[in-house]
């Protein structure tokens, strides 16, 4: 046993996934497996049959008795070919009688019903081990104490009982009559019955031989791919199996090196790479095909005779349709865009006339609701110890100016800030600089409460840009 | 060589070229699935007929009680697993049980139309007599499938992460990284050591470390130190860094 040779894929996995792989492995090599069974089993059974024709209970029970002998050979096979051997069938079969008496009696007598079986047998059979050493070993692969073993023992179980009922009920309806016991007289009477059945129960066992015939062989696998699976999680057989790939990996190019020198080593190399290449190429996925196809054509075109009869008249019916259509379908199409002109006018009116706000953030601007002389009234308004309504008065004023003269588009939801942007944008310089520190001053009066100074307040006034000062305008 | 490998994942390449790979189910644990799922089945069967037998007989008669039995058994035949299965969870009870759920071949979960097309070819998948027809299919396709997989393009996969087993003793040897640059396998394989190697035997240890004698260029403990140091620095190639100071 070589693990660089192994057919499979090994890693730990899951106790079902180990059944599957098993099942795997016997499809890979069902035909072999069964012909294995068939040439070993099928003579054991035809000499059982011969030897008791008249009594098929007895013989179906010896049948099933037998069965970890039958199970020996698939898994001596199975396991060579795990491990790389592609044993021939004569070759196996030469190990048959030894395969069958090693460990006859145990397995025949007490360990016959052992509930785990299939997973037990790996170990029995191809460590060669006895005895207690034997039940060691079992017990330190279980390691999970044998419950996943038992659980594929039932599920073949149950699969062979589905098998064979499967059988019973495609094959009963071909059943000839006299073949059949007399059902109703088996309610009425029990004891009456058994005399001409043997032939049914003959059938029913041939039945159960069919359906053993197919499953032994996957639980034989199942059983096997749990083994396996429980050694490599044991002995870490796929991270053995990793390292002496990277340990060849490693040793290689220095053999290399060391026997042909850099040189030629590159040279093979090269050679490599164009045989790689080339044995790429040649996959089915890189053949070019070629498709030639045949086209029919007619030996005597027939192209001078046009038809005959006088088609004129429905050939000026069929033109005034057309046109109908077409004209109808022009007019649809015009009456359609002028109705939805709005969707096609991208944005031409988009710039809707600009409404001057009445109020900004709460605040009358229009000029009406301001007095006549602004400026006068501010300072009034400071004398008389109100600096808030003062610079209010201001502001208002100014965007008053800005909005109605100067066409500043502020709307009524503009924030401070956004009024500030907007008067920077469309205002000549010397209003958009005033308007900025009035901004400063009317934020700090009416926020932070900071209210400026008188002097602060005269400059201000002093420096209004706006033609409108208010009485004078 | 290694592409003829038998192995349980399935691998599948999907439209944009992305291959993933299924952990397909195998008839064994399937036909356990089924069975148990036949057993809630018939519980929840036995369960609605005493609870329809007790309460509506008295009301509506024993006649209809029967033909509502019989209605409710029809939609419950045909729909158990179609309503379990196109379901968020994707799987009927006794799939949930053995950690198996249905999905569609591309990775994605069934449609609620491959629901009803793979569970509707149950007749033919139990034809002649108990599923003959669907275990056989199973157990010779790759994938695993019954006929009704196979129409429907769908397979079961064990939803049951695989096995692993975290290291857990402290490890104590020196962190160092690998003189050559390893390929992801190679990298896995050294970290799949680290994590494994807790379960084993020395001589066990030291005979795998001792096949990477060329790596490590040393045997015995050394080899073994020097290895599970590499593991150890594939798995975090600096020693735990100092955690910046708190953020104000």
């Amino acid at each position: 046993m070589r693990l660089e040779d192994v057919t499979l894929v090994l890693r730990p996995r899951l106790p079902w996934e180990a059944v599957d792989l098993g099942c795997a492995m016997v499809r890979r090599d069902f035909g072999r497996v069964l012909a294995l069974w068939c040439s070993t089993v099928f003579p054991v059974w035809a000499l059982i049959i011969a030897l008791m024709p008249d009594d098929p209970s007895t013989a179906s029970l010896i049948i099933w008795w037998l069965k970890p002998l039958y199970d020996r050979v698939p898994l001596y096979h199975l396991s060579r070919r795990a491990f790389g051997v592609e044993p021939k069938w004569g070759e196996t079969l030469k190990q048959w009688p030894r395969l069958w008496l090693t460990n006859f009696l145990p397995a025949l007598l007490w360990r016959r019903l052992s509930f785990i079986r299939s997973f037990a047998m790996p170990a029995q059979m191809l460590e060669g081990l006895r005895g207690s050493a034997m039940r060691k070993r079992v017990k330190t692969l279980a390691v999970d104490g044998g419950g996943s073993g038992m659980m594929v023992s039932y599920a073949f179980l149950k699969l062979e009982i589905v098998l064979l009922l499967g059988f019973l009920f495609t094959t009963y309806s071909f059943l000839p009559e006299s073949w059949e016991p007399d059902w109703s007289a088996l309610l009425e009477a029990p004891d009456a019955i058994g005399l001409d059945r043997t032939p049914f129960v003959w059938w029913y066992v041939s039945c159960y031989m069919l359906a053993m015939t197919l499953v032994e062989p996957f639980y034989v696998g199942a059983g096997f791919g749990l083994y396996l699976n429980c050694r490599t999680r044991i002995e870490g057989w796929d991270i053995e199996l990793a390292f002496r790939k990277l340990a060849a990996r490693l040793t290689k190019p220095l053999i290399a090196l060391l026997t042909f020198g850099f040189f030629s080593a590159s040279m093979v190399m090269a050679k490599d790479v164009q045989q790689i290449s080339e044995q790429v190429l040649k996959n089915a996925d890189f053949e070019v095909h070629k498709a030639k196809t045949w086209e029919w054509v007619p030996d005597k075109l027939d192209l001078g005779k046009g038809p005959k009869g006088d088609f004129s008249a429905i050939v000026a019916i069929g033109e005034i349709l057309f046109w109908s259509v077409v004209i109808v379908a022009v007019a649809a199409l015009a009456i359609y865009i002028t109705k939805n002109l709005h969707v096609f006018a991208f944005r031409t009116k988009k710039e809707v006339q600009y409404e001057v706000p009445k109020v900004i953030m709460g605040m009358q601007i229009t000029r009406e609701s301001l007095p006549n002389d602004i400026l006068a009234a501010a300072m009034a308004a400071w004398d008389a110890g109100n600096a808030h309504q003062a610079l209010s008065l201001l502001y208002r004023g100014s965007l008053s100016w800005l909005v109605t003269q100067r066409r500043v588009p502020i709307r009524d939801s503009d924030t401070e800030e956004d009024c500030l942007s907007h008067v920077a944008k469309h205002a000549p310089q010397p209003e958009a600089a005033f308007f900025h520190q009035l901004t400063g001053a009317w934020i700090q009066t009416a926020y932070a409460t900071l209210p400026v100074t008188r002097d602060e307040l005269i400059q201000l006034c002093a420096r209004w840009p706006f033609a409108d000062k208010g009485g004078a305008a | 060589m290694a592409a003829s490998r038998l192995d349980t994942l399935q691998s599948v390449e999907l439209a944009d070229g992305v291959e993933i790979q299924l952990r397909v189910a195998g008839p064994a644990v399937r036909s356990t699935a089924w069975l148990l799922d036949l057993l809630v089945f018939l519980l929840a069967l036995v369960l609605l007929e005493l609870a329809l037998a007790y309460t509506l007989a008295k009301a509506i008669g024993e006649d209809m009680t029967q033909g509502l039995m019989m209605l409710v058994m029809f939609v419950m035949n045909w729909f158990y697993n179609v309503a379990f299965e196109s379901s968020s969870r994707g799987c009927t009870p006794g799939q949930k049980w053995m950690k198996l759920r249905v999905i569609s071949l591309n990775g994605g979960p069934v449609t609620i139309s491959q629901a009803i097309l793979r569970n509707f070819l149950r007749v033919i998948d139990f034809m002649p007599f108990l599923y003959l027809t669907g275990f056989l299919s199973c157990l010779f396709t790759k994938r695993f499938q019954r006929l009704g997989d196979l129409v429907a393009g769908t397979v079961m996969v064990y939803t049951d992460p695989p096995p692993v087993t975290l290291p857990k003793t402290h490890v104590n040897a020196e962190r160092r990284a690998p003189p050559i640059p390893l390929s992801r396998e190679e990298q896995a394989a050294l970290q799949q050591f680290l994590e494994r190697a807790p379960n084993w035997s020395d001589e066990r240890r030291l005979e795998l470390s001792g096949i990477l004698q060329p790596l490590t260029g040393a045997v015995g403990m050394e080899g073994l130190h020097r290895l599970v140091g590499m593991a150890m620095w594939i798995q975090e190639p600096e020693a735990e860094a100092p955690s910046p100071p708190p953020f104000r």
